[in-house]
């Protein structure tokens, strides 16, 4: 099964996307997919990693160029591992070191602007290019899973 | 005569949030000042200003990503007061402890395993290429295994008693709005030994490296201060959910004791400095000068007066002996005191475990409305308090929090100075191992500096030398 870790504070504005494209996939309703909802990335994402068969990162971005960015990542191991900071790359590798996860694995990248101000609610172009990032990740999906998807 | 250099750090790495150092040298290359400067988001207080109290609980958590669980806590506890509930049924207490010791023992294993380890296992002028985690993993693979499941076990915890990961609801004014379920409890019981056999590895660890590099730890960072945490209300037991307030001095008389929660403010006061956003708190009878304190893992094995969960209580009085029962006030010994409250939560979390208490069905309690609560609680970093006042709509009108990296404010600044002057005082050239020891100085305090985000593309490594002009001499930048 299709692994989806969205991440991000809701409470600090556009950080809140990658939680916001995860609430929406889940009212969607699609199948095939577990999704996994958290403020960070967190080492411990590295045990789910390990029985899926691939693997999604949703996260908001400062340097994403809009409206998003989607890219393959393979396992790095490099960086460092705190609780607040910990690059999908090396939740890949922790992955692999500790329990093989082999699976392919992307990071979707949605272009924010606004992080700064303690609020709820995603700025206007953040929501325009959260729209757009759904789109592609449904048609994306019809190409990888054209059953599943549907 | 070369001139006066001003480096910087910022922000510092594997801290939890964003920080710098600035280490200010003379014209004769010493050490004339050092300060960490941290930016912390002090606007939550206002924000939460017209929010319903029953609310807040769920809102407080998102000041941190890293403690949503002792943010929640604290605010329920102080909510409890304002529902006028004094005393919770025995299911919500035990719901909200177990939640606790969850968090508690999964945030030290990710400190001591994650951010320490390669620190302490490699040492700290190690080429920074050597001091990375996976150098670790690669040494002990099994050692990074056990420490992503042992954060697995903690985080599972919190999800079954707070309904989830993140804006975790468990917890509710006057109670808790759920009971663990009999499935549930097995299936933390069957791996209930495991984890207490891999606490126990942990803490040998952490208590050989302080034993066996006993001249080291005792010179790096290691001043007298005083130690402040809540104790169990009649014994002073180490109490990590509730209790008194207990101050000890830094000869380990006691400054205050058994002082209820809600005089915080008659003893504590906080200082403002220009030239750091973050405040400094002190006890007031001893004024900002000599007043100052720390909280956290090591503080509260000074202030305790016991452990009451037999393998810690062990460890705590070997960590005592190995400083001559004399109070330790070395900070690397942090590590070994983290050590031992994983240890003692787990011991925890096994007697609640098999306490029928958690399958009760009364959950909540009512009592009579006041006007303003406090709820104290003991963090993983330390001390924590939330105060509020709500309006007759049940609106907040007041919020004052100190958090743990708070209190440790003034013990961070002087553990920078103390480093900086020993490790780059007259040194021809500031290398890379000379500044992370800096870092380590302040990691050893496990600070979390509230940044609360984390989009991709923030917080790179920026180092700065810039002259006494304010000219940058130099600058080095590391990638996120």
């Amino acid at each position: 099964m299709m692994l989806l870790i969205a991440y991000g504070n809701p409470g600090r504005g556009d950080d809140g996307l990658g939680p916001e494209f995860a609430r929406r996939l889940s009212e969607s309703g699609r199948q095939g997919i577990k999704i996994v909802t958290d403020f960070q990335l967190k080492p411990e994402h590295a045990v789910a990693i390990a029985t899926a068969s691939s693997v999604v990162f949703v996260d908001a971005s400062l340097t994403a160029p809009p409206p998003f960015a989607f890219d393959p990542l393979e396992p790095e191991e490099r960086g460092e591992v705190n609780s607040h900071r910990i690059a999908p790359v090396t939740v890949l590798a922790l992955a692999r070191l500790h329990f093989g996860a082999t699976c392919p694995a992307y990071l979707l990248a949605i272009s924010g602007t606004c992080f700064e101000h303690l609020h709820d609610g995603l700025s206007p172009e953040a929501q325009a290019n959260l729209a757009k990032a759904e789109a592609f990740f449904h048609t994306w999906r019809e190409t990888q899973h054209p059953v599943l998807a549907q | 005569m070369s001139e006066p250099r001003l480096i910087e750090i910022s922000p510092v790495t594997r801290v939890e949030g964003h920080g710098k150092v600035t280490i200010h040298l003379d014209a004769e290359g010493q050490v004339d000042e050092a300060r960490l400067h941290i930016v912390e988001f002090r606007g939550f207080e206002r924000f939460i200003q017209g929010r319903l109290l029953w609310e807040v609980p769920v809102i407080v958590q998102r000041l941190c990503g890293i403690c949503p669980v002792s943010h929640h806590l604290a605010a329920a506890k102080a909510m409890d007061a304002i529902v006028g509930v004094d005393e919770l049924p025995p299911t919500a207490e035990k719901m909200r402890r177990l939640m606790h010791y969850g968090q508690v023992m999964q945030s030290h294993v990710l400190h001591f395993f994650h951010l320490a380890s390669p620190d302490l296992l490699f040492g700290f002028g190690a080429p920074a290429e050597r001091r990375n985690i996976f150098e670790v993993l690669r040494e002990k693979p099994e050692l990074g295994r056990r420490a992503i499941l042992m954060r697995k076990f903690g985080q599972d915890i919190i999800e079954a008693t707070a309904g989830k990961k993140i804006h975790g609801t468990g917890a509710v004014p006057g109670g808790i709005n759920r009971n663990l379920p009999i499935e549930t409890r097995d299936a933390f019981l069957a791996v209930i030994d495991d984890m207490a056999a891999w606490a126990n590895d942990a803490l040998a660890l952490a208590r050989d490296y302080t034993v066996e590099n006993r001249d080291a730890v005792q010179r790096f960072a290691a001043f007298p201060s005083h130690y402040l945490s809540l104790v169990r209300p009649g014994d002073g037991a180490l109490d990590l959910y509730d209790g008194n307030l207990r101050a000890r001095g830094s000869d380990g008389s006691d400054i205050f004791d058994q002082l209820d929660c809600t005089r915080y403010h008659e003893v504590l006061l906080e200082d403002v400095r220009a030239w750091s956003y973050m405040k400094f708190p002190y006890i007031r009878s001893l004024g900002p000068e000599a007043g100052w304190y720390r909280v956290g893992p090591l503080a509260r094995m000074m202030t305790a007066s016991v452990i009451d969960t037999p393998r810690a209580e062990a460890a705590r009085q070997e960590l005592l002996a190995s400083n001559d029962g004399q109070t330790q006030h070395a900070i690397l010994a942090n590590h070994w005191a983290r050590m031992i409250e994983v240890v003692h939560c787990i011991e925890k979390i096994r007697d609640l475990l098999h306490d029928p208490n958690l399958q009760g069905t009364d959950l909540v309690a009512k009592g009579e409305r006041r006007q303003s609560g406090i709820g104290v609680i003991e963090a993983p970093r330390g001390n924590l308090i939330h105060h509020y006042e709500v309006d007759e709509n049940d609106q907040v009108t007041y919020c004052n929090l100190i958090v743990s990296t708070t209190h440790n404010n003034e013990g961070m600044n002087r553990a920078v100075k103390d480093v900086a002057v020993r490790a780059l005082s007259g040194q021809p050239e500031i290398t890379e191992g000379m500044l992370n020891e800096v870092e380590v100085a302040i990691r050893a305090y496990d600070p979390c500096l509230s940044c609360a985000t984390h989009a991709l593309g923030q917080m790179p490594l920026q180092v700065e030398l810039i002259g006494p002009d304010g000219a940058v001499l130099d600058c080095r930048t590391k990638d996120p």
